[in-house]
């Protein structure tokens, strides 16, 4: 009974449109006065402890770091690589947007600054080069959800934190999904693109399709080479000498990149037609990718907390646009941090309130008594699934996902607990549905953003974004009901 | 009077946000480079005069203290989400009827939290609590839940007052 109050109150206060925050937030106050006797200092109390938590700060460094790399020019030395890379494939273009949105992904935690930050590049190359202009916005908006799941991710840090599970595992549980479902929406992309013959990029006249690819894997594994091996001796001398891994490859690699860097400016080491453009688009855009070498690096070994990882990222990432890159002046940094505050305050306050509503839950026993009714009616964990995707798929609807994952989260996962499911899989599972919910309307917000960039009407890219949101539909299936492909790297990785 | 007032309470407010965002990234990004430095033999004897162990506190506070003030930010440029759906499909005049109460709401708690969290600061101004690595006393921490919810209220009544009497909403 109090549960369908509890529920009846915050749907009702949702649609009225006030934040969600404050719908979340007077539920509790109604509940508390009403019904319960939980003392209100305990409440006040909460509402700074709720947040007291070092994992959630990753949240502002990530969203920081984020703003300042979609301001500057990191996105398109991005997609000048991955053009060299895959450009002379059937839609060379698209394909290089998506395979830029993976890699932007991996720098970024935001879906919408992924969109942005590629869209706004990509977009009118594409239109200029002679794509339709819906296969380009349908591209884009989709693929740029994948934010969300390649880590770093905000969404995937509020599901760990909401649930209290750990975040570095759940970083590493995106990687594999987060690369399948990059894969498919690549081979979606080639399929239309082949289908309809759209343009490729050719780089140098009459080279044959073997030539091109051949090339530009040549040229990338050389890129590797020569970023890896030259040091590898001295980070094993340094080994020796301190006795510490991590203080080699820092010292040695901080010494060797900008030299390596110095050195292939001026030569391509006698590489020739396309494996040289991917030897210069690689430097060009290196200090970008070692972002993610040194996110990710950090985390899967260790020698960084995610909120660590996230304050590095932050100020690496002003260091290589404002003083590397040179693309952001000094006086807009004022807006950037300003912005950036806002954005993580907004989120910080839906996270107090959440943590709040969450309390009262567990005081109220609600998910307990939700879960007990599951099994008690006979819902397997298959059905469980079922239905949960159809629950976050409709709130998707109406919600965005950092709302929808704070809300839903503590109630459903002690029920996904009790019928076996895994943490992680389960996390996993609710972020792909989050990123099918960014893509339809009515509040998929990579849409509005996409249509922004684009110039092109809600309904017209709701239509243009179908055959990838199909792809996204299996790909929801594939993760809902293969566990292993959520848990098999943090398995190998930490034995989770 | 109360225009200038207001112009000083933004400039106050945008500064204080950008500036706990700016300084709690760079005392991590510090507090990661000593706890490097440390694990190197011949740095040693001089990181180890220096103790970061307060880092990770005071960057909670400084977030907390961000967050209040940011949301209180939110209010005035319109950064808080809700969901505008149902809202949006009403006639013109239903609309601002529901608008305006879901702005009467926000007022309403953030006016009764700024008091429950007031009294709550009181009681614990009376008791000589401190923070754990920093052993600042914690009812000056907790200060920013009360300042902050007032200050979103009063935000709440500013953007209710501009809704009503001009129909914009930001």
């Amino acid at each position: 009974m109090n549960a369908a109050i509890i529920f009846t109150l915050l749907i009702v206060l949702m649609l009225t449109g006030m934040p969600v925050s404050i719908s979340l937030g007077l539920t509790v106050l109604t509940f508390l006065f009403t019904m319960t006797h939980v003392p209100t200092t305990s409440v006040a109390l909460k509402l700074f402890t709720g947040i007291e938590n070092f994992n959630i700060m990753a949240i502002p460094f990530f969203i920081l770091a984020g703003n300042f790399l979609t301001q500057g020019g990191v996105a398109k030395r991005m997609i000048n690589f991955t053009v060299t890379l895959v450009g002379h494939f059937y839609g060379g273009l698209a394909l290089a947007g998506v395979l830029a949105c993976g890699l932007f992904a991996a720098i970024s935690g935001s879906s919408v600054a992924t969109v942005v930050a590629i869209g706004s590049i990509i977009m009118p190359a594409m239109i200029k080069a002679g794509y339709p202009k819906r296969f380009g916005a349908g591209v884009i908006t989709t693929s740029g959800s994948l934010g969300i799941l390649v880590p770093p991710s905000i969404v995937l840090v509020l599901y760990s934190v909401s649930t209290n599970n750990s975040v570095s595992d759940m970083f590493i549980a995106g990687i594999v999904p987060g690369a399948v479902l990059l894969v498919m929406l690549s081979l979606t992309t080639w399929w239309i693109a082949r289908k309809n013959n759209y343009p490729r990029v050719h780089l140098f006249e009459n080279r044959s399709f073997a030539q091109e690819t051949g090339q530009a894997f040549w040229g990338l594994l050389v890129c590797l080479s020569m970023t890896l091996l030259p040091p590898l001796p001295v980070v094993w001398a340094l080994q020796e000498w301190t006795g510490s891994l991590f203080f080699g490859v820092t010292l040695s690699f901080l010494v060797w990149l900008p030299i390596a860097n110095k050195i292939a400016k001026r030569t391509t080491l006698g590489l020739a037609f396309e494996a040289a453009s991917v030897w210069r688009a690689y430097w060009d855009s290196l200090w970008g990718l070692l972002l993610i070498a040194v996110v990710l690096g950090g985390i899967w070994s260790g020698v960084f907390t995610p909120t660590e990882a996230a304050a590095t990222a932050a100020v690496y990432a002003f260091f290589i646009v404002v003083f590397v890159y040179k693309d952001l002046p000094l006086t807009s940094i004022r807006k950037v941090l300003i912005d950036s505050a806002a954005t993580s305050a907004m989120l910080l306050y839906i996270i107090t309130n959440a943590v709040l509503f969450s309390f009262l839950m567990t005081n109220e026993n609600i998910p307990q008594a939700m879960a007990d009714w599951l099994t008690g009616a006979g819902f397997g964990p298959l059905t469980f699934l079922a239905v949960v995707n159809i629950l976050l798929l409709v709130a998707g609807n109406v919600m965005e996902p950092s709302s929808i994952v704070l809300v839903l989260a503590p109630i459903l996962y002690p029920m996904a607990v009790k019928l076996g499911i895994h943490p992680i899989h389960f996390g996993v599972m609710m972020m792909v549905n989050m990123e099918v919910g960014l893509c339809h309307p009515p509040v998929g917000l990579n849409l509005y953003v996409g249509s922004g960039i684009a110039n092109m009407g809600i309904s017209e890219l709701t239509i243009a974004v179908l055959p990838w949101l199909g792809t996204m539909m299996v790909f929801l299936l594939m993760v809902t009901y293969w566990p292993a492909l959520s848990l098999w790297l943090p398995h190998l990785m930490h034995g989770v | 009077m109360l225009t200038v007032f207001n112009r000083v309470l933004d400039r106050l407010e945008e500064i204080i946000i950008a500036f706990l965002i700016a300084a709690a990234t760079l005392i991590i990004f510090v507090a990661v480079v000593h706890r490097f430095a440390s694990g190197i033999p011949f740095l040693q004897d001089f990181t180890s005069r220096i103790n970061m162990s307060w880092a990770q506190e005071l960057c909670i506070f400084m977030f907390v203290w961000m967050a209040k003030f940011g949301a209180a930010y939110g209010v005035r440029v319109g950064t808080h989400v809700g969901v505008d759906v149902l809202v949006k499909r009403l006639p013109e005049r239903h609309r601002k009827v529901v608008i305006t109460l879901g702005l009467i709401g926000g007022i309403l708690f953030t006016g009764i939290v700024g008091s429950m969290a007031a009294m709550f600061v009181w009681n614990i101004a009376h008791t000589d609590q401190t923070s754990e690595e920093l052993e600042w006393p914690m009812w000056i921490i907790y200060l920013c839940i009360p300042l902050g919810s007032y200050l979103m209220c009063y935000r709440f009544i500013q953007v209710t007052w501009m809704f009503l009497t001009t129909g914009e909403k930001t």
